[in-house]
C-alpha cells in the first residue's frame, strides 16, 4: 500500500479512537466504568488477604517443579526444530523461568517474609482472583482510557503545531522561548496545579499525560521538519509541485521516521506519567490499584500490578514498533 | 491582593519594569539593527507581554481566582521562603535524593555495562528480564519499594536510581558493543593485552553513547524524583507543592513549580557543558590528552 | 580584436541566418525560436555580516547600518542555446556556472538582464526545465523508482494510465527495468542518478539542465554513464544544459562548450566540438579539442 495511504488510516484509526474514547472520560469521568459493570461495583470489594493464603491455591513445590520442566522442555524444542522456535523466545523464557523458580524458593524456605516478597504463586492467584471480580477489568480500562485519550490528543497537538513552528520562523521565534520554559517542568510536578484546578479523576491526569507525551512528539515533528533538504523541495518544485506539495510530498514523509520515533518516546513517557497521576489523582486505574493495596499492605496485589504494568507497557511498545517497520518501507 | 495574604511587591511597579523593558529593547533595536539578534528579541517580547497579561489581568480583576496568582505575588512568596531558607531546605532536599539516586544508579550501571557489552552471551540471557524489569514505570514501584523500605529517604532514591539506571545500562552496552573491531585490531598489533583495549579503544570510543545514556537517565531520573516526592516524601520540592495544594495555597505552588523549572534549566546547561568537555569528536580536552593511541586513531580515521 | 561577447553574439546571428549549428546530428529549428535565451544577465549577492554572523542575501537589507559586500556572481552573460543542442558550461569552482544553471531552472532570479525560455521570461522552476542535481540523494528516498519517475506527471494532472505507460517507457530509456518497486536506499550512485534522469525525462521538458550530476561517482560508472546519456540524447532528441568542471566530461559530451572565467563569471569562449559521437578519448582531434579547452581554464 501506498506511504500516503497508510498514514492517512493510521491518522483516521487514531481520530476515530479519540472520538469514541471522549464521551466515555471526560463527561463521566470514573464514576462511569464502575456502572457499566452492573450495577455500582464497590471499590471495597477487593478479595481480603485472608481469601489466600500462600500455598493455599496453587502449591508452590508444584510450580517449581512445573516452571522447570517446561523450560526443559523448552531447551529440548529448540534443539529438535530450531527454526521454529525463535532463539530470543527461548532465551527469554529460560531466564525468567529461572528466576521465578529462585523467587518461589525463597519465599518457600522462608528466608524472606511472604508480606514483604510474595511468592508468584500468590501473586498469580491473587490477579486470578481480580480477573474473576472483574476488579482487574475495571481498571485496566480506566488506565487505558486516560492513556489513550492523552496520547491521542498529544499527536494531533503536537504534529501540527510542530509542523507550523518548524515552516514559519516568526511564530517560532514567539512560541519557542515559551515553550522551552515548560518543557523543563516534569509532568508530575504539575500533579498539585492540576489537582488545584481541575479536582480530582480524569481531567488533570489526562493534562499531566498529555503533557508528558506533547513534547518527545513536537521536539521530533520540529526537528525532523527542520531537517527536511533542500534538494528535495527544489526537486518537488522543478517538478511542478506547489506549495502544498512541497508540505505534504516533501517535508511530511521525509520527516516520518523522526516523527513516527518521536511518538515512541512520547508514548513511553506518557506511560510513566500515567501511572504517577495515578498513584495521587484518581479514584480508579492501575495506579491507583497499587497504592490502595500498598494502603492495606497487600503486596500481592501490589506486585500483580506491576506486572500487568509491565506486560501491558511490552505490547504496546511491540505494537508502535511493528506499525513503524510496517509504515516506513524505506529505511 | 488580599486573599492571598501579604504582599509587598505592589503589581504595579512589576507592570512598570516589563512596559520599560518593553519600550527600551524596541526603541535600542529600531536605533541599532544589529545590536540585538533578531531571535533574543523576539524571545524577550514573548515573555515580556505574556507576564504584562498575566500580572495586567489579575490587578484589573478581569481574572479573580484562588487558583491562580500574579507573578508579584509569586516573587513576594519566593523571596519570602528564601529569607526564611525555606525554600533553600527544600531544594536541597530534592537535590540530595536526586544526586543519591543518580549516582547509585551511574556506579551499577556502567560498569555493568561494560561487563555485559564485553561478554556477548551473559548479555543476550539477561536481556529479556531486563527489559521486562525496565518496562515498568519507577512510580510504578514506588508503592512496592514502600513496603519495602518504608517511607522516608529510601524508597524514593531507590525508584531514583531505577529510573537512571536502564538508560544508563543499555546505551553503555550499546556503546561497548559498537566500538570498532578495526581500532581493537590496532592496538592488538601495538602489543596491548586486554586491559589496555578496554583502556584504549573501548571505553574511550563508547564514551559518547554512554554520555547520551547519563543524559536521557538524568532527564528520567529527574521525572521519577518529581513524582516520587509528591507521593511519598516528606520534605522536598514535591511535597512543598502538594502540601501547599491540600492548604489551598497557590502562590507557594507557584513558587514550587518555578523552582522546579528554573532546576530542570540549570542540570540541563550543567549537563551541556559536562558533555562538551568530554566529547572527543568535538576536541574536549580530558580524554585527549589520556589516550595517546585513540587521538591518533579518531584523527586519521584509521 | 573582437570580445568574446560580440563574438557570441555574431556566432548567434550567424547561426540564426544559417538555420545551423554545427555539430548536431538530428536538428530542427522549431519556429526559428531559441530554446534558452540568455541576455545580459548579471548576478550579485550581498553579504552582510554582524555579531560573527554572515548572512548572504539576494536583495539589499532596506533597514540596515552597515554597508553590504557586494558578491558578483555573473556578469553580462549573453548566450542563447537551440533545440538539440547538447551544451556544456565549463569553469572553474566558484566561477557562477552553477548559478547560472538555477537561474536556467528558475530557482534564482538575475540580478540585470533576462532570460528566456521559448521568448517567454523565466518565472520560477517548471518541469520544462527540467533539473537533474550534483547529489544522488535528491532522489526521493521515501518512494520507489516507480513513483518517483512518475511525481512529474501526477503533478502535472496527467491520468494513472498514461503515467503508468510514459513511466515504463522511461525507465526502459535509462535501462532500470526490474527495478520499479525498488527504494533508493538499495540502489548504487550511479543507478539513482539513472533515476534523477528518468524523473526528469519523463516530463518531456524543453531543455535538460543537468548540474554535475557524475561528480559523486567513480570513474567507471562516469564513462558508462556518460555514454548512456549520449544514446539518451541522441534517441530522444533533448536540448541538455550540462555544468561540469571536468574538462575530459565537456569535450567528450558537448558539442558546444562555453567556458567561463573565474569570479565574477563571465563568457571567455565558445568552443564549438565538430565531433561525431560516440567519440573517442584517445583520437588526436579529441585530444587537441581537450587540451585547446585545458589551456582556456588555465589562463
Amino acid at each position: 500500500m501506498e506511504f500516503r495511504k497508510k498514514v492517512f488510516a493510521l491518522a483516521a484509526v487514531m481520530a476515530l479512537g479519540f472520538l469514541l474514547l471522549v464521551p466515555f472520560a471526560v463527561t463521566y469521568g470514573a464514576e462511569q466504568v464502575y456502572d457499566q459493570k452492573g450495577g455500582p461495583v464497590d471499590t471495597w470489594n477487593r478479595p481480603l488477604e485472608k481469601e489466600f493464603k500462600v500455598g493455599e491455591v496453587y502449591d508452590p513445590v508444584h510450580f517449581m517443579i512445573g516452571v522447570a520442566i517446561g523450560v526443559v522442555i523448552l531447551h529440548l524444542l529448540k534443539s529438535k526444530f530450531p527454526k521454529i522456535v525463535p532463539v530470543v523466545l527461548v532465551r527469554a523464557l529460560t531466564s525468567v523461568g529461572v528466576v521465578l523458580i529462585a523467587w518461589e524458593m525463597i519465599v518457600y524456605m522462608q528466608l524472606v517474609r511472604s508480606v514483604l516478597l510474595p511468592p508468584p504463586t500468590t501473586v498469580i492467584a491473587k490477579l486470578q482472583g481480580h480477573w474473576g471480580k472483574d476488579y482487574l477489568q475495571i481498571h485496566i480500562l480506566a488506565s487505558l482510557q486516560r492513556l489513550f485519550i492523552a496520547f491521542f490528543l498529544a499527536v494531533f497537538t503536537g504534529v501540527p503545531l510542530g509542523f507550523i513552528v518548524a515552516n514559519f520562523r516568526r511564530f517560532s521565534d514567539y512560541v519557542d522561548p515559551i515553550l522551552n520554559l515548560i518543557r523543563v517542568i516534569p509532568p508530575p510536578a504539575w500533579l498539585p496545579f492540576a489537582i488545584l484546578w481541575f479536582g480530582i479523576g480524569n481531567p488533570p491526569s489526562i493534562y499531566i499525560i498529555w503533557l508528558g507525551c506533547f513534547f518527545p512528539i513536537f521536539m521530533n515533528t520540529m526537528r525532523g521538519i527542520r531537517n527536511t533538504q533542500q534538494i528535495h523541495i527544489e526537486s518537488v518544485l522543478n517538478l511542478g509541485g506547489k506549495r502544498m506539495d512541497v508540505y505534504g510530498r516533501v517535508m511530511l514523509p521525509s520527516a516520518f521516521p523522526t516523527i513516527f520515533t518521536g511518538v515512541r518516546i512520547g508514548f513511553g513517557i506518557g506511560w510513566v506519567c500515567l501511572i504517577t497521576a495515578e498513584l495521587v489523582a484518581v479514584d480508579a486505574g492501575l495506579g491507583w490499584m497499587i497504592e490502595d493495596a500498598r494502603n492495606l499492605l497487600d503486596t500481592p496485589t501490589v506486585l500483580g500490578g506491576m506486572v500487568v504494568i509491565s506486560m501491558l507497557g511490552i505490547i504496546f511498545d511491540t505494537i508502535l514498533r511493528k506499525s513503524e517497520q510496517a509504515i516506513v518501507r524505506w529505511q | 491582593m488580599d486573599i492571598w495574604g501579604r504582599c509587598e511587591i505592589h503589581p504595579l511597579v512589576v507592570i512598570a519594569i516589563i512596559s520599560g523593558v518593553i519600550l527600551t529593547t524596541t526603541l535600542f533595536r529600531n536605533y541599532s539593527e544589529t545590536a540585538i539578534s533578531e531571535k533574543f528579541y523576539n524571545s524577550l517580547m514573548a515573555w515580556s507581554l505574556f507576564i504584562l497579561f498575566w500580572e495586567g489581568t489579575i490587578y484589573l480583576e478581569i481574572i479573580k481566582s484562588m487558583l491562580l496568582a500574579p507573578p508579584s505575588v509569586i516573587l513576594t512568596k519566593a523571596f519570602y521562603f528564601l529569607e526564611k531558607g525555606y525554600l533553600q531546605i527544600n531544594i536541597v532536599s530534592t537535590l540530595r535524593r536526586f544526586v543519591a539516586g543518580f549516582f547509585i544508579a551511574l556506579v551499577l550501571a556502567v560498569p555493568l555495562g561494560i561487563a555485559l557489552g564485553l561478554f556477548r552471551k551473559a548479555y543476550e540471557w539477561i536481556a529479556p528480564l531486563l527489559d521486562f524489569i525496565r518496562m515498568i514505570p519507577p512510580p510504578a514501584i514506588l508503592p512496592f519499594a514502600i513496603i519495602l523500605l518504608g517511607i522516608g529517604e529510601s524508597p524514593a532514591v531507590f525508584v531514583i536510581a531505577l529510573g537512571c539506571f536502564f538508560p544508563v545500562l543499555l546505551n553503555t552496552v550499546q556503546g561497548v558493543r559498537e566500538a570498532e573491531k578495526l581500532h581493537v585490531e590496532v592496538v592488538q598489533t601495538l602489543g596491548g593485552d586486554r586491559m589496555d583495549v578496554l583502556r584504549h579503544v573501548i571505553v574511550p570510543s563508547a564514551l559518547p553513547t554512554i554520555l547520551t545514556g547519563i543524559r536521557i537517565g538524568f532527564g528520567i531520573g529527574w521525572l521519577v524524583l518529581v513524582s516520587a516526592e509528591i507521593v511519598a516524601a516528606d520534605s522536598g520540592l514535591g511535597f512543598m507543592i502538594e502540601g501547599a495544594r491540600n492548604r489551598l495555597e497557590t502562590p507557594t505552588v507557584f513558587v514550587g513549580m518555578m523552582t522546579v523549572c528554573a532546576m530542570g534549566l540549570a542540570m540541563d546547561v550543567f549537563l551541556k557543558k559536562i558533555e562538551g568537555f568530554f566529547i572527543l569528536r568535538r576536541g574536549g580536552g580530558f580524554l585527549q590528552l589520556e589516550s595517546g593511541i585513540t587521538k591518533i586513531n579518531k584523527k586519521n580515521n584509521l | 580584436m573582437k570580445t568574446s561577447i560580440e563574438q557570441n553574439r555574431e556566432v548567434s546571428m550567424m547561426k540564426r541566418n544559417i538555420g545551423q549549428t554545427s555539430g548536431t546530428e538530428n536538428k530542427i529549428i522549431h519556429n526559428g525560436r531559441h530554446v534558452i535565451e540568455i541576455e545580459n544577465v548579471t548576478k550579485s549577492f550581498f553579504v552582510y555580516t554582524s555579531h560573527g554572523e554572515t548572512v548572504i542575501t539576494e536583495k539589499k537589507r532596506f533597514f540596515s547600518r552597515k554597508k553590504p559586500c557586494e558578491l558578483v556572481v555573473l556578469k553580462d552573460v549573453t548566450l542563447s542555446i537551440d533545440h538539440g543542442e547538447f551544451v556544456a558550461f565549463l569553469g572553474p569552482s566558484g566561477c557562477g556556472k552553477s548559478t547560472l544553471l538555477r537561474i536556467l531552472a528558475g530557482f534564482e532570479s538575475p540580478s540585470g538582464g533576462t532570460v528566456k525560455c521559448k521568448d517567454e521570461c523565466i518565472q520560477g522552476p517548471h518541469p520544462q526545465r527540467a533539473m537533474v542535481f550534483q547529489s544522488e540523494r535528491a532522489v526521493f528516498p521515501w518512494l520507489t523508482v516507480e513513483s518517483n519517475i512518475a511525481l512529474g506527471p501526477k503533478l502535472q494532472g496527467m491520468n494513472a494510465e498514461k503515467r503508468k505507460a510514459q513511466v515504463a517507457k522511461t525507465i526502459e530509456l535509462i535501462q532500470l527495468t526490474g527495478f520499479e518497486k525498488s527504494y533508493p536506499k538499495t540502489l548504487s550512485g550511479g543507478m539513482l542518478q539513472r533515476v534523477a534522469v528518468g524523473r526528469a525525462i519523463v516530463n518531456h521538458p524543453e531543455v535538460l539542465l543537468m548540474d554535475e550530476p557524475f561528480g559523486a561517482l567513480d570513474a567507471l560508472t562516469r564513462n558508462s554513464l556518460q555514454d548512456h546519456l549520449i544514446k539518451i540524447w541522441q534517441s530522444i532528441d533533448q536540448t541538455i544544459v550540462f555544468v561540469t568542471h571536468d574538462i575530459e566530461e565537456a569535450a567528450y559530451l558537448a558539442n558546444r562548450v562555453i567556458v567561463f572565467t573565474s569570479r565574477p563569471g563571465q563568457i571567455r569562449e565558445v568552443v564549438t566540438i565538430d565531433l561525431p559521437h560516440p567519440r573517442e578519448r584517445t583520437s588526436p582531434q579529441f585530444i587537441e579539442y581537450r587540451n585547446n579547452l585545458a589551456n582556456l581554464i588555465k589562463h
